[in-house]
């Protein structure tokens, strides 16, 4: 139960993107748009990208240690789960292909920024922890020489 | 420590009450002697003359000595904890322990590809041992910083910890916060 709740306290923040994206969009660019359902698509967008592109850098980075390899790991995942919700919301019978193309393009946007600050947050913890232990061995070597 | 007398009667007393309590034994066979001036030093050994007039100055000699073993001793303990490992007793590095973990309320210290038992509490640990080099990362493990080779941001909000060993740990969600401070983030 503690998990599921986790996962769903992991999702919030990605798929609340989504909807300030459909409120934004309902606001300034289409009035006439169905909030709700906007609300409702976007979120699943969000939480899916999000979920997806941080799943997809922290595994790439555990099995590998290869950034480059994270980040096209991001972009290949984001683009396979998008195109997948896209062919299950019927997007290219309803818009065509290049709408779902647009669309993808658009989210590998968002998931490049994703792998982006996931790599700068795996870079600092680990600059953070060699200075933490330069700190300590150069102490241990304070001490011996006294 | 053994320590031959050679002195008059009333000093012997005196000597041997005051070196037998601090766990000195009175022997022939000892390489130490104390010797009152002008007896005759016997044996090979090392003799320490003193004069009968001024024993107190021997006594706190001695004293100084003892106090500085003492010291010594204390100094050599540091830096190290005892854990149990089957039925014998091993002293163990702090540097050379990876981690800390707790199994049914028992704690065991994970070191040199050996599991001691450990008679202290895990908050103890934590709290003696975190100038050392030791963090808390859930409810039943504390980890040694020296010996983590890689931390990858984990889902969830949690982190997972490569260590030297090849072991794998994770820092939970709700202590993941108080690990990056203590790295500095």
């Amino acid at each position: 139960m503690k998990k599921i709740k986790d996962y769903i306290y992991n999702l919030l923040p990605s798929g609340l993107v989504g909807v300030v994206i459909a409120i934004f969009e309902h606001l300034f660019l289409n009035p006439n748009s169905n909030l709700l359902n906007s609300i409702l698509i976007y979120f699943v967008f969000g939480a899916l990208i999000g979920t997806v592109s941080a799943l997809a850098f922290s595994w790439t980075i555990y099995k590998t240690s290869s950034t480059q390899l994270a980040y096209l790991a991001v972009l290949f995942g984001d683009g396979l789960s998008v195109f997948l919700l896209l062919m299950l919301l019927g997007t290219h019978h309803a818009y065509g292909w290049n709408a779902v193309l647009n669309i993808i393009l658009i989210t590998e946007v968002l998931a490049f920024f994703i792998a982006y600050f996931s790599n700068r947050k795996y870079k600092n913890l680990n600059q953070n922890l060699e200075s933490k232990k330069e700190s300590l061995k150069g102490r241990d070597q304070t001490e011996k020489n006294i | 420590m053994k320590v031959k007398l050679i002195c008059s009667n009333s000093y012997q007393l005196l000597l041997k009450d005051f070196l037998e309590a601090r766990n000195f034994e009175i022997s022939e066979q000892a390489e130490l002697a104390l010797v009152e001036k002008g007896k005759k030093i016997t044996g090979d050994g090392l003799s320490l003359v003193f004069n009968p007039q001024k024993i107190d100055q021997l006594i706190s000699f001695l004293e100084n000595q003892l106090l500085k073993q003492a010291a010594k001793e204390e100094k050599s303990m540091q830096g190290h904890l005892i854990g149990q490992l089957d039925e014998n007793y091993e002293i163990i590095n702090y540097k050379e322990i990876i981690l800390f973990e707790a199994q049914n309320s028992i704690i065991y210290a994970r070191a040199n590809n050996k599991k001691y038992r450990l008679k202290d509490k895990l908050y103890q640990l934590e709290e003696e041992l975190a100038a050392e080099g030791f963090v808390r990362i859930n409810r039943s493990e504390i980890v040694n910083i020296i010996h983590i080779s890689e931390i990858v941001p984990w889902f969830n909000g949690r982190l997972l910890l490569k260590l030297d060993s090849k072991k794998e740990v994770e820092v939970s969600r709700s202590y993941a916060g108080d690990f990056k401070e203590y790295l500095g983030l």
